[in-house]
């Protein structure tokens, strides 16, 4: 049995460079959320050592140096993106496990056996040609070794996007390269605790004695030295729990002082929230809303405010989450405070199916709203997002709150009226 | 070297979605033979991974039948072949072009009727973006 790991180069730098064809062989930077600091770059902006992580403030020398792009990380295009890379894997081997937006395993059948190299090479020229994404693959006996067989195929381009570690002397040489921290399980402590006791590489590693590794690393850590020796302790897993707690959240665009924008902004992140709650099939009984102030202007230390509210039983009804977050608001606001981000967390999930029927309670999760939420997510799928949504979640440019996005390219794959254009 | 991988198209049937019938009086004869409706989606994509909608701008006489405001399909999961309408990258930007070839020698025409020809193998993959499948023009 052997195991691929399926890894997008550069995930967010290329979408944008197979839509937009003066971003060709430039360096790119992608922004976070709110445009505030560097979280992908191109391979040429690699070459420019863009540091991860820098506000885009501290490289403008760079940028204009080097003819930088910028842009504002466009989810709704990685997101499309990345299920179109995911299915054309899907179209090549059918265990498949997504692993993240640019990453999955695959469990290889005996039929690749005697070609496992030009597999990798088939997987990676068809997703090239049908996303125009590139793709490097590993392939070898563990997930462990896969990852570092495609980790090395992405550093040396001789290999041609495609390494497979199928001899020992092979995998011992490639181990030999790969330093403790950079394998895949290693933390940095652990990694830390590693390099005092002079074991440097992936291959010194994988030659300590089981006992001595269980006592150091813990059984984790003996899981992901059995890998390196090529005996597989994790599989391919493709289902997915359901969530436990649903997150929504933003940085403000700007800082908001005013509690009619925090409302507006929290009924929003509850609606959301919502939406993807209902998209589980599932009910949650519990809100939580939080509002964060500006963290150097506190004195006193305290920046974080929130609250949660126990429902008399679980909904997945927005106009419940939205008026409760409104509440909470009301109950946690400050005048004095400047606001930065606020979040809404729905905990106490449970499947639909598993609520108990309360006869007599005034508000549950009725058949009547149900049909009502159904209508509106349809709506929203059919005719963009927020087309149809709770009076509270304001309409317009209004809403200051909302995230900055200076750099935005086109939503190309998702949005009629965001089309990439040709020139006849 | 443009002579990509095709896997047979799988098409899902989508499933009917509500078969009850509807009448109060009598039930419809009609009911157990409902079909699906037709839908355009269903005829133009065969690759939904593959495929790519763009918008034509620009105006030229006798450009390939195709005008401005054009919605263009590309499927890319398609093979180039002679005489493909294709969109490539020339001068930095995406155009419309008619690939020809001859032997190995492989070259595009653009709506002015003037030619780009292909260097190296390795060019095609480059320049070429994806084949068009299908374009909808609006009559409107």
């Amino acid at each position: 049995m052997y195991y691929a790991l399926i890894d997008c180069n550069n995930f967010y730098a290329s979408c944008e460079q197979v839509f937009d064809p003066s971003l060709r062989n430039r360096p790119i930077a992608i922004l976070s959320n709110n445009d505030g600091c560097i979280i992908a770059r191109s391979k040429q902006a690699k070459l420019l050592d863009i540091p991860m992580g820098s506000p885009e403030f501290k490289i403008r020398p760079i940028i204009k140096k080097h003819n930088v792009a910028i842009r504002s990380s466009n989810y709704a295009l990685y997101g499309d993106m990345s299920r179109r890379v995911m299915e054309t894997l899907q179209s090549c081997t059918p265990n498949l496990e997504v692993y993240s937006i640019d990453e999955a395993f695959a469990e290889l059948s005996q039929s690749y056996m005697d070609s496992l190299e030009a597999y990798g090479q088939l997987i990676r020229n068809r997703v090239m040609s049908w996303t125009g994404i590139p793709v490097s693959v590993g392939i070898a006996s563990t997930k462990t070794l896969a990852k570092i067989a495609n980790e090395t195929a992405k550093k040396y381009p001789k290999l041609n996007g495609v390494l497979v570690l199928d001899r020992h002397d092979k995998t011992e040489k490639v181990l030999n390269r790969v330093a403790v921290e950079n394998v895949w399980g290693v933390g940095r402590n652990y990694a830390k605790t590693l390099r005092k006791h002079g074991i440097v590489s992936a291959l010194e590693l994988s030659r300590q004695p089981d006992s001595w590794i269980k006592k150091t690393m813990k059984v984790t850590g003996l899981r992901t030295v059995w890998e390196l020796r090529g005996k597989p302790c994790l599989s391919v897993e493709q289902t997915v729990e359901p969530r436990k707690g649903i997150l929504s959240s933003r940085s403000f665009g700007q800082p908001v002082t005013n509690s009619e924008d925090l409302k507006e902004a929290v009924t929003h992140f509850a609606s959301r929230a919502a939406e993807k709650l209902r998209a589980q099939n599932s009910v949650a009984n519990t809100i939580t809303v939080t509002l964060v102030a500006d963290k150097y202007a506190e004195h006193n230390g305290q920046y974080k405010f929130g609250m949660s509210v126990n429902l008399p039983s679980a909904t997945a009804d927005t106009t419940t989450f939205s008026s409760v977050s409104k509440m909470i608001v009301d109950e946690l606001f400050n005048p004095s405070k400047t606001y930065k981000k606020a979040w809404t967390m729905l905990t106490g999930i449970v499947p639909e199916r598993e609520i108990q029927a309360e006869i007599f309670s005034p508000v549950g999760y009725s058949t009547r709203q149900h049909r009502l939420m159904e209508s509106m997510d349809e709506v929203n799928a059919r005719f963009g997002k927020q087309t149809m949504t709770v009076a509270g979640a304001g309409v317009g440019s209004d809403q200051s709150w909302r995230m900055k996005q200076e750099h935005l390219s086109s939503r190309y794959t998702t949005q009629w009226n965001e089309l990439m254009e040709v020139r006849l | 070297m443009l002579h990509q991988q095709m896997v047979p198209e799988k098409k899902k049937k989508r499933s009917l979605k509500d078969k009850r019938s509807m009448e109060t009086g009598f039930p419809s004869p009609a009911t157990d033979h409902l079909e699906d409706r037709l839908n355009l989606h269903d005829y133009i994509v065969h690759n939904e991974a593959a495929t790519y909608f763009c918008r034509i701008r620009g105006n030229q006489d006798d450009a390939f039948g195709l005008f401005d405001g054009d919605l263009l399909i590309i499927d890319r999961s398609l093979a180039y072949k002679h005489h493909s309408l294709v969109i490539a990258m020339v001068d930095g930007e995406h155009r419309v072009s008619r690939l020809w070839n001859k032997g190995d020698r492989w070259s595009l025409q653009f709506s002015d009727s003037s030619f780009h020809h292909l260097e190296r193998s390795g060019d095609a993959e480059h320049l070429l973006w994806g084949v068009i499948s299908h374009v909808v023009h609006s009559c409107l």
